[in-house]
């Protein structure tokens, strides 16, 4: 912590889907707070990890940060400029994203040749042979051998894909790579493979990754940060150690807890929460885990808890660190 | 008797123009009452096949089951005609199929759905019928069943159309249920209320399961027993507890070292090299030889056997013989 500079700050963003009912004359009924108020800055060369279930808003975290929509209220910056819809061209290039589906991401009809150099073309003047120079080697670093160039994407298996996939994002040397769920399409052991190679990247290019995935173990593996995300606000935010020796959510725990655990002997320490993740149309005021929360008390129905600081760089948004309620209990 | 169902050397393959795909190529096991017997293994490995097989849910335009015998009651499935299959098919054994919405017809109202499964074997009166499907829905933990009854599929979550589906799997009592990833499409934190219902049922009710997932996870936490499964062989069998322990197979081994652990740090996941492969029959080698770090000529030349070693079935020819190199691969 502390060594590089702040690449991507994100102030205060919010964006909130308006819900509608009618046609000619349409009526807003409520809004979806996909994201409400979420801050976080990253620096170079370091992995924040974004968990939660779906419907938590983390993909609309994702589009936001690359710029695909704009947030309601709030801004994201990335190396001092602010990323939105209407942002020009080249100042997309360093940062790029890595898709979910290794399926639907991929041009069938592109040779894996001009799907790599594709981003090249859009923002470069480089020469066919130029380009090949740039191409052959990250081929060679995401672990495809050279005779793929010239194949299609329906020969490779899933795995191989999404390491086209990442190899077309490595193209034009970018700083930050938002990842989308980018192992959640694999097997276990093509799992494996693709994150040792997140891993073995962020090493050799000094790369950024906002990694989103809905599997604590996977953002276990590959971030130095993780944020866990519930109903559209940030619930805990903490360096990976400390987060996970000293979890203060109970979301947090119940989302570490719910993960099966690879062996017989293991035994579970709490009951699985129950109920299901409230629609986020309505979502209940105070807050946002209340309804499924064991340890929920009379001020989280009332207030919302504010994501503060309860130990070093760990932040933690939940009434039972909260100093001021505690106190209003007490009493 | 406890045995509930055994099948025997049952092999299913796929027809294509060009060749035929071993997808299942003699599998062989017992279920106990009130045992789960888990099937893992990834993609491709036919373990979604053998169930099917199993119950006769295959096309027959492209697919034969080429051997073998499932035995139920004494009688083989295998060979009843389909009119006597569908009389087993969700009396004696149902299914709990991966993805809820899809399973559900989204015009009828999921009451009239569990009503469904159960007029097909019985005819109870009106009252008696409702008075059951409410009984289903409370067993699988539907809060409000009377209010529920008359809702659609698309008004409940994904976690409560999967206790429906539970609910449809379990209207006739069957002694088998088969759960093809019943949690794959769901959050982790519904699907450890999924999980627990289903050991909940099994403890209660007694009856015998056939759980098939990738995630050895869950494996770990709901199953006695356990097959795993490669290239549409059985590749190690045994005690769950005991595989996990000290698995034999290099396959088994390396699938659990590539798995992100959520209680300690790993600086890098042992990763399985290569790609899942398709096969074509008839296979001469032992089907992981091409992935394998410890693979030798005498792999190449012929399929090793399932053989017994220490109370488990393991399909490799290293295994026993060179536990403490096996250590290091």
């Amino acid at each position: 912590m502390g060594e590089g500079n702040v690449i991507l700050k994100v102030e205060g963003v919010k964006r909130y889907f308006p819900v509608r009912k009618g046609f000619l004359f349409p009526k807003i009924l409520g809004y979806v707070k996909a994201a409400d108020d979420i801050s976080f800055e990253l620096r170079e060369g370091e992995a924040l990890g974004v968990v939660g279930e779906s419907g938590c808003g983390k993909t609309t975290l994702g589009k936001l940060i690359i710029g695909l929509d704009d947030p309601t209220e709030g801004r994201v910056t990335f190396m001092g400029r602010q990323m939105g819809t209407r942002m020009k061209r080249e100042e997309r290039q360093k940062l790029q994203m890595v898709f979910q589906d290794p399926y639907s991401s991929l041009d069938p009809r592109m040779k894996v040749r001009r799907i790599i150099e594709e981003p090249l073309r859009i923002h470069t003047h480089l020469t066919p042979e130029e380009k090949l120079r740039i191409v052959k080697p990250l081929l060679e670093l995401v672990g495809l051998r050279e005779d793929a160039l010239e194949k299609y994407p329906h020969e490779f298996s899933g795995g191989q894909r999404q390491r086209i996939g990442i190899a077309r994002a490595l193209a034009l040397e970018p700083k930050l790579l938002v990842c989308d769920e980018p192992v959640s399409a694999l097997d276990v052991s093509i799992q494996a493979q693709v994150l040792n190679l997140f891993k073995e990247l962020q090493k050799k290019k000094n790369l950024a990754y906002v990694f989103i995935s809905h599997d604590m173990s996977v953002i276990r593996h590959v971030s130095d940060r993780i944020m866990v995300m519930y109903l559209g606000q940030v619930m805990e935010s903490a360096p990976k150690r400390e987060l996970f020796e000293h979890t203060m959510h109970p979301y947090s725990a119940a989302l570490m807890d719910a993960i099966p655990v690879p062996d017989p002997k293991y035994k579970r320490r709490r009951k699985p929460l129950s109920g299901d993740i409230p629609s986020p149309i309505d979502a209940p005021r105070g807050c946002p885990f209340q309804t499924r929360c064991p340890k929920a008390m009379d001020c989280c129905r009332e207030s919302r808890p504010k994501l503060h600081e309860a130990a070093p760089e760990h932040f933690v948004a939940c009434h039972l660190f909260d100093q001021t309620c505690k106190k209003a209990v007490n009493l | 008797m406890d045995e509930i169902l055994r099948v025997d050397n049952l092999k299913v393959y796929y027809y294509s123009a060009k060749r035929v795909v071993p997808a299942v190529d003699g599998v062989s096991f017992t279920l106990k009452k009130g045992e789960i017997l888990g099937i893992v293994g990834e993609s491709g490995c036919g373990k979604s096949t053998v169930v099917r097989g199993i119950i006769g849910l295959i096309d027959e335009r492209y697919t034969r089951i080429e051997a073998g015998q499932v035995l139920m009651e004494g009688k083989n499935l295998a060979d009843l005609p389909p009119r006597e299959l569908c009389r087993i098919r969700g009396k004696k054994i149902s299914m709990i199929f991966q993805n809820p919405l899809s399973s559900l017809n989204p015009v009828y109202t999921i009451g009239s759905q569990i009503e469904e499964a159960i007029l097909v074997h019985e005819k109870p009166s009106k009252a008696q019928l409702k008075e059951r499907v409410l009984e289903l829905l409370k067993l699988v933990h539907i809060p409000a069943p009377e209010m529920r009854y008359n809702d659609y599929p698309h008004q409940l979550s994904g976690g409560m159309q999967q206790r429906v589906l539970i609910a449809i799997a379990l209207a006739c009592n069957p002694q088998v249920i088969i759960a093809d990833e019943p949690t794959t499409a769901l959050d982790v934190t519904i699907q450890a209320q999924i999980l627990e219902l289903l050991r909940e049922l099994n403890e209660k009710m007694g009856v015998g399961v056939i759980f098939i997932t990738h995630n050895m996870g869950v494996v770990a936490e709901m199953c006695d027993e356990m097959m795993v499964m490669y290239g549409g062989v059985v590749v190690e069998k045994g005690k769950c507890e005991e595989i996990f322990e000290n698995p034999l197979h290099p396959y088994t081994r390396g699938l659990l070292a590539a798995i992100p652990s959520i209680k300690e740090d790993k600086e890098e996941l042992f990763s399985i090299k290569g790609q899942v492969p398709v096969f074509a029959h008839p296979v001469t080698r032992c089907r992981f030889a091409d992935r394998c770090g410890l693979c030798e000529d005498r792999c190449l030349k012929g399929e090793p056997p399932l053989s017994v070693f220490s109370g488990r079935e393991v399909r490799c020819l290293k295994a026993g013989h060179s536990e403490e190199e096996a250590h290091h691969g």
